[in-house]
């Protein structure tokens, strides 16, 4: 049995996390710090993983045999190590979380989410001002303030599109067939020839026609040099703004429906703890997670980058923020353990409409084709 | 005793060979013929990874991008590294600057370049004012998002990148050849054109020809520009083998079917090589 105390050989814990902003470091060393004196005897080694590489270090660790005891996974990577047997199953309380959906495989738990945050739209209120346009509240007004905004000329574009940014693109489109009624996923297969998506690809491909195709980055330097409209971000690029105020107003704006009066979806992005199978070290690790996740510790962090929400029902975020209430309102990656390859997938067939390669019903047709082909293999 | 010692002084070199090149292109070539994932179970799968390469869409459409890059960069990049060499071999003034100016890309990293270029190609950037400025019909949101735009973007930066370190090849041939040959070009009467025609070009064909070479497999290898530039979009149109293999291999980790595809770039590259020398062993050139 794991002791908490009295046990003193020294044994080291393995953990990987991809915080490597310098204002969260010292939170995760403080908790750590905490970890090791409340369970002496115990050494935490902390790896830092990249967002660009850390996927191809952890499933070669994997592969190795030679995981970490705890580790911080992206919401859309859980299924796929879940369904190659590489993670432990948890015992936890999936009530008291929001978003505890990627962590949960075949209904079993393999991951406890740790921190989140949504996308919302962010408004550049003047140019909305200079267009005679007001706020939209559906997505006819969306589509025509993106047009009025478009026509001030001056290099300036209503919407901030994503260009094909892989594992990014999908993000930013699948909150408009939530929010026009759809889902992708159901009954545990991937449908995308459904009315929805086909309204929603078709409204996204009326935005592009007004919009600045760029990556996020460009996407996000363009809107503080006024010249997009509006663009989805999230929490991090408030913190952005708040810090360099841009000179000019903005709003921040939950997802807009399909119809005035509907729920406008939008997609969430959470970082989560698992513990793989190979762990030698399971119970020390459970520990540790705990503690990490505790909401008061997740507070402290979300607190020292200026963005996120701890998962916990029962938050001490904000409730009335912007974010928060979209958050509530958030959808998370579909679970699927080839989700890799269909991602892929609907960001070209996306790709494909914006680019005027394919109509709208032809992209969708093919693309279903390929997820079908691809999840018989 | 000196075999001992002649063991032990070659053994970093051997072991190095052994474990970082042998084993893995041997291990790659066995891994060709299964399923592996890393994660999945492994089973030999026989020629199956061969057969669905070239039923498989996306490879096809990489193979013709290399290809299509591989022939759109050798002609301008030789040819405009050949007419720089000349030009500094002349000794026009200033050529010690033009000289070290032009290799200057060749050691910068092509990360840094690649993320210049990027900003130069995007809407607002340099290259896209000018486009416009000249009257080109440039893509709206800028070069690397256009399907159309965005390979030959990417093969222009290359060439630039490119020249500087052919130049200083050439360069070294043409001051190789005895300025004997050149003076007595002079006394009969050539001009600088036929100079070049009739002697220089000559003396320098085993030269030109290596450089044919190793740019043939060197532009066949392009992936640190598509990685850092477009990751293979838009629409697949800057895919390359070599990305597709990272691809299939780093983000997919399909290991085995992207061994299979990191077989069959070899096997063309092979082939081009082997085209290559035959035809410098006929031209009678040494490498």
């Amino acid at each position: 049995m794991f002791a908490c105390g009295g046990q003193q050989s020294n044994k080291n814990l393995e953990f990987w996390q991809f915080w490597t902003d310098p204002k969260a470091k010292p939170v995760i060393e403080s908790i750590i710090a905490q970890f090791e004196n409340e369970n002496p005897g115990w050494k935490v080694n902390i790896t830092d993983l990249t967002w660009t590489d850390g996927h191809q270090k952890i499933v070669v660790a994997f592969g190795a045999g030679d995981p970490p005891d705890l580790l911080e996974l992206g919401s859309d990577w859980i299924a796929e190590f879940a369904a190659g047997h590489a993670l432990a199953q948890l015992d936890i309380n999936t009530s008291q979380f929001l978003l505890a959906e990627p962590g949960i495989f075949e209904n079993e738990i393999y991951a406890q989410p740790w921190f989140l945050d949504s996308r919302i739209f962010y408004f550049n209120s003047s140019l909305l001002e200079r267009a005679n346009s007001k706020l939209p509240v559906d997505w006819s007004e969306l589509s025509e303030a993106c047009r009025k905004i478009s026509a001030l000329g001056d290099d300036i574009s209503g919407f901030g599109a994503n260009s094909a940014e892989p594992h990014r693109l999908y993000k930013k489109f699948l909150p408009f067939v939530w929010s026009a009624g759809g889902d992708i996923m159901q009954n545990g297969k991937i449908q995308i020839d459904t009315p929805e998506v086909h309204r929603a690809l078709e409204f996204y491909a009326e935005l592009t026609r007004c919009a600045r195709i760029e990556t996020q980055r460009h996407l996000e330097d363009a809107f503080i040099e006024r010249k997009i409209g509006f663009l989805i971000s999230g929490g991090w690029f408030l913190q952005r703004l708040i810090q360099n105020p841009p000179e000019f107003e903005y709003q921040l704006v939950q997802m807009i429906p399909e119809a005035k009066g509907n729920t406008g979806w939008s997609f969430a992005g959470g970082e989560y703890l698992v513990i793989p199978y190979k762990s030698k070290n399971k119970q020390a690790a459970q520990k540790l997670m705990e503690l990490i996740t505790r909401i008061d510790n997740v507070a402290a962090l979300c607190d020292s980058v200026g963005f996120g929400f701890p998962p916990h029902k029962v938050s001490t975020a904000d409730s009335s923020s912007v974010l928060y209430k979209q958050l509530v309102q958030s959808r998370s990656t579909p679970v699927h353990p080839r989700w890799i390859y269909i991602e892929a997938i609907i960001e070209s067939m996306i790709e494909q409409v914006t680019l005027g390669q394919k109509t709208p019903p032809v992209a969708i047709k093919e693309a279903q084709a390929k997820i079908d082909e691809m999840v018989k293999q | 005793m000196k075999r001992f010692t002649t063991a032990i002084l070659i053994s970093p070199w051997l072991l190095t060979l052994l474990i970082f090149w042998a084993f893995p292109v041997f291990y790659s070539l066995a891994l060709s013929f299964t399923n592996y994932t890393i994660l999945g179970q492994t089973s030999f799968v026989g020629l199956a990874n061969f057969i669905r390469l070239f039923n498989d869409p996306s490879f096809l459409l990489a193979l013709k991008n290399t290809t299509f890059f591989v022939f759109g960069t050798i002609p301008f990049t030789t040819a405009i590294a050949l007419i720089l060499a000349v030009l500094i071999a002349e000794k026009i003034p200033g050529h010690k600057i033009f000289q070290a100016g032009y290799f200057i890309p060749s050691i910068t990293s092509m990360v840094v370049i690649a993320l210049i270029f990027s900003s130069l190609y995007a809407r607002g950037g340099y290259l896209h004012l000018l486009g416009s400025l000249i009257g080109i019909e440039v893509p709206e949101n800028g070069y690397l998002f256009s399907a159309r735009t965005a390979l030959p973007a990417i093969m222009a930066m290359d060439v630039w990148v490119a020249i500087g370190y052919y130049a200083l090849l050439f360069l070294a041939g043409i001051k190789s050849i005895p300025t004997e040959i050149f003076e007595a070009a002079r006394l009969d009467g050539a001009g600088f054109l036929r100079r070049i025609f009739s002697v220089t070009l000559p003396q320098i064909t085993p030269i030109l020809l290596f450089i044919l070479v190793i740019n043939t497999i060197r532009s066949f290898q392009i992936f640190i520009e598509i990685y850092v530039m477009t990751r293979g979009g838009p629409l697949g149109s800057t895919s390359t083998a070599v990305y597709f293999v990272f691809d299939e291999g780093l983000q997919k980790f399909n290991m085995g079917y992207a061994s299979a595809a990191a077989y069959v770039l070899f096997v063309i590259i092979l082939l081009f090589s082997l085209a290559q020398m035959k035809l410098i062993s006929r031209k009678g050139g040494a490498v």
